[in-house]
């Protein structure tokens, strides 16, 4: 109910070429602060266009903050930051009702969720307590605080960062709270060109300072239905669902991909295939998206983390062996995994 | 040791486990122990060459050398350098002792004994297959092959005894290839790491992995269908007889299998001793009371006829030779003469029955071991065989005229014994001759003298020995179609023939006349042996009747009762025609056109011309035969390549659209120029035609395919990594941005030069494809091979998995353990 009011607030698709000048705009002035990371950009790009979350995990002092900043600046609209830290609490972030002496009653004051870009600093510095404030606002995209529903704004998008290296009065983030987020991406060191290039740009003051917004919340929502309106072929979609479901089948995988993950991979796609000019999603783009959307979520099991194997290098390594599905492919006749039921003869309530 | 000495190891096992079965061929097992250590001596330095880390070719090098080191010692010839390094004169008595094995083959019968040719023949052959083993299993590594070899000699006991053999050393042979599967299988597996079963444990080595559960019930039931099929053919003939002899309740029967399994090949020895390349003396008969005409020497008799033939008799009954024998049960009437012989019995004829003549009274100066059966009145013993025998008989002479037989009163069928031997097998060409040539004669004898008359050259019969010794119900048809072969058929047909016109007949084993004579000793070779036909008249017995015409054979000799039948006195001429090395009288023309010319000329020469016209006809046959076969061998040789032109025809054909559209050309291949149509389901198909083409081209071209590859990404690596350029290189990105369209996009694309397309990227695979390649993917296209191996084992595994499927229901349902104690379930 909620999803089809917020469809009709969206407007009309972008056309082509206008979704194209608009993206490339953004592109273009989140670089001048984030040298030479193109496709990191266009990722966090496509994850806002998706409707998604973002989580920036790297080592300190490559740009993650810079980049969250960038890309919220960038987009005329309202920006929150909040800085993550353990003496935070749940309701610095809703919101908290007020007695209001003049009206002799409780009002509600938004905490720092009530934006369009919400840019969450160090998030794994908080406590638990604190990290769960979001949950609800990330996948349900409203704030229930004292029995009352506030719905947000769209677009509505958490960039979070945090750092993986330092585990000291950190609080891991939960499984809940890491499946809501679309994607995470590493920033990774520039290359030699690019870091004598930053030393130019920001040398002297923060290039931060100098970017101006190149697009507003409405053009947003016009590039967010330009993205739902992406075709998605069936034989794309089953690739979709036979790589989230070889996640869960893994051998070195203690938990796979959740069906959300399934969702935000081919909306992630959906806005990718976009970005790059296209009106169908490709299983290259599926293919490309693996690793940010699904490495995050899944938990490998014993064996393979004493092997040292990053989940990372395991979504890449399932997608690389996978098939692609077609329907002219008749089944491998090495695949002993039973044939899928005809019929109506499914199990009606799932055992243990 | 490492799996490739370990596998060594079991290789030289195998082969000599495989050659085993000569146990039934050799007396001794002295070609055991050479064979052994010949194996042993190559195996050990094999080992030692593969522990020394040689080159691959070496061992089997090394192996040869102490194979040829190892014979060299077994048989040495005394002009060896140092007494062991094999010289020129080594290999020349190797010569030597190859060329006496092979005439020696033929001489002697199994079991031989320790002849020295016939040593290091069989010395030799195990040597040999223990190197194309090893060569097989452990140099190529395909054990499977190695069968082959093996099979080569274990086969040679099989065909080269005639006696039943016992089924151990077969059984052993067969394990031993087992073995070598098995091994090498297990090593194949460890390679991947550690075997595994279903519940997570590890497996031993030897144990068998759960998962192959399947498979062995499908060993297993195919095993059981097999023994259930062939066992009654495999099981040896004796067996079966003396099972029926048992169930007959016969007192004395004839002992073991084996011996009895000798009757059954009396053709295969006949027509054998008749085609050896020389005279060989057998029996020497000295005819003591001077008899002016004395008949057949005759030892066996056939008497049960079935749809393959004659075959003999268990015999059940018989008496000691020493109590005495019946007198024949003559007619009162008849005249007799008692006579006397002695014979005496050379090495060369080792059998169980005694050549005796017919209707002996007395035997002498032979032991108790042989008995006397008066119904076949053969004298056969289950202990000895006749070679170095000499003894006398006594025997009864009955002069018996054509009108003594005509007044022969019929058969009394009251007789089961006789009864049994008056019926034939159903056989419509038997049927006919019998009812044209019996027509309007009356009595029994004129019956079988119309019968009789029929198997003379004037009918166009024609004596050659060279037809081979079978007498079943189509080669008695052929024969009487054809009207060649040797006195075994003759006989054959003709009791056949007089069975079916419900008279007793049965065929005879034995010597004719002829030979050389000095003074009243007669000496009989393996060219006299000689088959005939006995006929029963009611009061006078048995009476032989030689249906085999009298020109043809030497020695033939005419009876009482039969005058017009031939001339009783031996042609000179003929007994040299029996007697002449391979004594295939007909080799040159035929009997009948050399010995008769006089009387039917026109008959004759008809014969002749219908012979060139058949054999025209039939050369004709021949070529047609053989080239139709080449064309079928070259059509299925040819297949793949057909196959795979055919497709391509097709797709490309289809990627080509309906017609040439105006579509962009090559250099404008960008999609946003291409038209979009409206979800075309033919634009679709084209594109997917013309990548399918294009990924069966690089399958062809040995370019490698990834199932998880899509067409943008093959396509990045066609250009980087396989090097595709200019027109290529264009060819291959539109064959991907269509398909890619085709699969993904709301609407295809259409309009591009597909067709072109794909030709320009085949054209640059073949010209960066080695020769072997371009050749290969002409004509044996690995697409097509591919397809055709997956769509086997995926019907393969289909069929195994329904098979284990219906295997485990039943088990479940039959299971005794689920009754008496269930199982936690799982």
């Amino acid at each position: 109910m909620t999803r089809h009011r917020t469809f009709e607030e969206l407007g009309a698709p972008l056309p082509s070429p206008e979704f194209r000048a608009a993206t490339d705009a953004i592109v273009a002035n989140i670089e001048q602060v984030i040298e030479g990371k193109t496709a990191t950009v266009r990722l966090a790009l496509a994850v806002l266009l998706a409707e998604g979350h973002l989580l920036i995990e790297d080592v300190p002092g490559v740009g993650k903050t810079k980049l969250a900043k960038a890309l919220a600046k960038s987009i005329d609209c309202s920006v929150r930051r909040i800085q993550f830290t353990p003496d935070l609490l749940p309701s610095d972030v809703t919101g908290v009702s007020v007695y209001n002496q003049e009206t002799r009653d409780f009002e509600f004051k938004p905490g720092a969720v009530f934006a369009n870009i919400v840019v969450g600093d160090e998030i794994n510095r908080a406590s638990p307590k604190t990290q769960s404030a979001l949950l609800e606002s990330m996948e349900e995209r409203q704030v229930t605080v004292d029995g009352a529903t506030y719905p947000l704004q769209i677009p509505f998008m958490v960039i979070a960062t945090q750092n993986p290296i330092e585990m000291e009065g950190t609080y891991p983030l939960p499984e809940a709270q890491r499946d809501r987020f679309t994607a995470r991406i590493a920033m990774g060191y520039p290359d030699m060109g690019a870091e004598l290039a930053m030393l130019d740009v920001h040398g002297r003051h923060d290039a931060l300072d100098d970017i101006l917004p190149v697009s507003d919340a409405t053009a947003v929502r016009r590039m967010i239905a330009t993205v739902r309106d992406v075709h998605v072929a069936d034989a794309v979609k089953q690739y979709a669902v036979n790589i989230v479901t070889a996640t869960r089948e893994s051998g070195e995988l203690r938990l796979g991909s959740s069906p959300r993950a399934t969702l935000q991979l081919l909306r992630t796609a959906r806005a990718v295939a976009a970005l790059e000019g296209r009106e169908f999603v490709l299983p290259d783009d599926l293919q490309a998206l693996a690793v940010p959307v699904l490495a995050h979520r899944v938990i490998p099991t014993a064996e393979a983390q004493l092997s040292r194997r990053t989940t990372d290098a395991i979504i890449a390594e399932l997608v690389h062996r996978l098939p692609l599905p077609s329907d002219r492919q008749p089944r491998s006749p090495y695949d002993t995994r039973t044939a899928p039921p005809r019929g109506g003869q499914q199990q009606q309530f799932g055992g243990r | 040791m490492n799996q490739r000495k370990h596998l060594t190891l079991i290789a030289a096992g195998a082969a000599f486990l495989s050659a085993l079965p000569l146990w039934n061929v050799f007396e001794k097992s002295t070609w055991a122990i050479q064979s052994f250590l010949v194996v042993a001596a190559m195996c050990g330095v094999a080992l030692l060459v593969r522990s020394l880390r040689a080159p691959t070719w070496a061992p089997t090098a090394a192996m040869v050398g102490a194979g040829l080191l190892g014979l060299t010692w077994l048989n040495s010839s005394s002009e060896e350098y140092l007494g062991i390094i094999p010289s020129p004169g080594t290999f020349k008595h190797f010569g030597s002792l190859l060329s006496t094995a092979s005439t020696e083959m033929s001489e002697y019968a199994t079991p031989v004994g320790d002849r020295p040719g016939f040593l290091f023949l069989a010395t030799l052959g195990v040597a040999v297959v223990a190197l194309i083993v090893d060569l097989f299993a452990v140099v190529l590594r395909r054990p499977a092959l190695a069968g082959l070899p093996m099979l080569a000699i274990y086969s040679v006991p099989v065909t080269v005894t005639t006696e039943s053999t016992s089924w151990i050393p077969f059984a052993l042979g067969a394990v031993g290839f087992l073995w070598l599967l098995v091994t090498d299988n297990v090593d194949r597996v460890r390679r991947f790491g550690r075997r595994f079963t279903g519940d997570g444990r590890d497996v031993d080595l030897w144990e068998p992995s759960p998962l192959a559960a399947a498979g062995q019930r499908l060993g297993a039931l195919g095993i059981l269908a097999t023994l259930l099929v062939f066992l009654p053919f495999a099981m040896p003939a004796g067996v079966i007889d003396s099972i029926g002899a048992g169930a007959g309740g016969g007192g004395g029967g004839i002992g073991p299998g084996g011996k009895n399994g000798k009757q059954v090949s009396m053709f295969a020895l006949l027509s054998g001793q008749l085609n050896r390349d020389k005279a060989v003396d057998m029996v020497k008969v000295t005819n003591v009371s001077n008899d002016p005409n004395p008949y057949y020497l005759r030892f066996n008799v056939l008497e049960e006829l079935t749809s393959r033939g004659f075959n003999a008799k268990p015999i059940t009954g018989g008496k000691p030779v020493g109590s005495g024998l019946p007198a024949p049960g003559w007619d009162p009437s008849v005249k007799t003469t008692t006579q006397k012989a002695s014979i005496e019995i050379s090495n060369e004829l080792a059998i169980y029955f005694l050549p005796i003549y017919t209707w002996p009274t007395k035997l002498e100066k032979i032991d108790n071991n042989w008995s006397f059966d008066p119904s076949t009145t053969v004298v056969f013993s289950s202990k000895q065989t006749t070679a170095k025998k000499k003894y006398t008989v006594e025997y009864t002479r009955a002069e018996i005229t054509p009108d003594d037989l005509r007044k022969a009163p019929a058969v009394k069928d009251t007789d089961a014994a006789l009864r049994g031997m008056m019926t034939a097998p159903a056989n419509n060409v038997v049927k006919e001759k019998v009812a044209e040539l019996t027509k309007g004669q009356t009595t029994q004898y004129d019956k079988v003298k119309s019968i009789y008359e029929y198997f003379t050259q004037a009918n166009g019969f024609v004596y050659d020995t060279s037809t081979g010794g079978d007498s079943s119900g189509t080669s008695i048809a052929d024969f009487l179609k054809n009207k060649r072969g040797y006195c075994a058929q003759y006989a054959a047909a003709f009791g056949w023939l007089l069975r079916e016109a419900k008279i007793p007949s049965r065929v005879a084993f034995g010597f004719a006349r002829g030979g050389t004579r000095q003074g009243q000793t007669m000496t009989l070779t393996n060219f006299n042996l000689h088959a005939w036909t006995e006929v029963y008249f009611q009061g006078y017995g048995w009476l032989p009747f030689d249906a085999t015409p009298s020109q043809a054979i030497g020695g033939s000799v005419a009876t009482s009762y039969l005058p017009s039948a031939a001339n009783d006195t031996i042609d000179p001429a003929d007994e040299n025609l029996r007697n002449r090395p391979n004594g295939n009288p007909s080799s040159s023309a035929g009997p009948g056109a050399v010995s008769d010319p006089g009387n039917n000329p026109g008959d004759t020469g008809g014969v002749g011309g219908s012979v060139n016209g058949a054999s025209l006809l039939k050369s004709l046959a021949v070529a047609g035969g053989w080239s139709l076969g080449g064309l079928l061998l070259v059509a299925l040789l040819l297949s793949p390549a057909l196959v795979r032109g055919r497709t391509r025809r097709t797709r490309l054909q289809s990627a080509a659209g309906p017609g040439p559209g105006p579509g962009p050309s090559l250099d404008k291949a960008e999609p946003g120029v291409m038209v979009l149509v409206a979800n075309d389901q033919a634009a679709r198909s084209q594109a997917h035609h013309a990548w399918d083409e294009l990924v069966d081209t690089m399958v062809d071209y040995n370019v490698p395919t990834d199932d998880a590859e899509t067409p943008r990404a093959t396509v990045t690596r066609l250009v980087t990594k396989e090097r595709l350029r200019d027109r290529a290189e264009q060819g291959v990105r539109l064959l991907s941005t269509v398909e890619e369209h085709a699969r993904y996009a709301r609407n295809p694309l259409t309009g591009g030069q597909l067709r072109s397309a794909v030709d320009d990227v085949r054209a640059a695979f073949a010209a960066r494809a080695s020769r072997k390649t371009r050749v290969l993917a002409v004509i044996l296209p690995p697409s097509v091979l591919r397809r055709w191996r997956a769509s086997t084992s995926q019907h393969s595994s289909a069929a195994s998995l329904r098979l284990g499927q219906g295997w485990d229901k039943l088990m479940r349902a039959i299971s005794v353990r689920r009754v008496v104690a269930r199982r936690a379930d799982r």
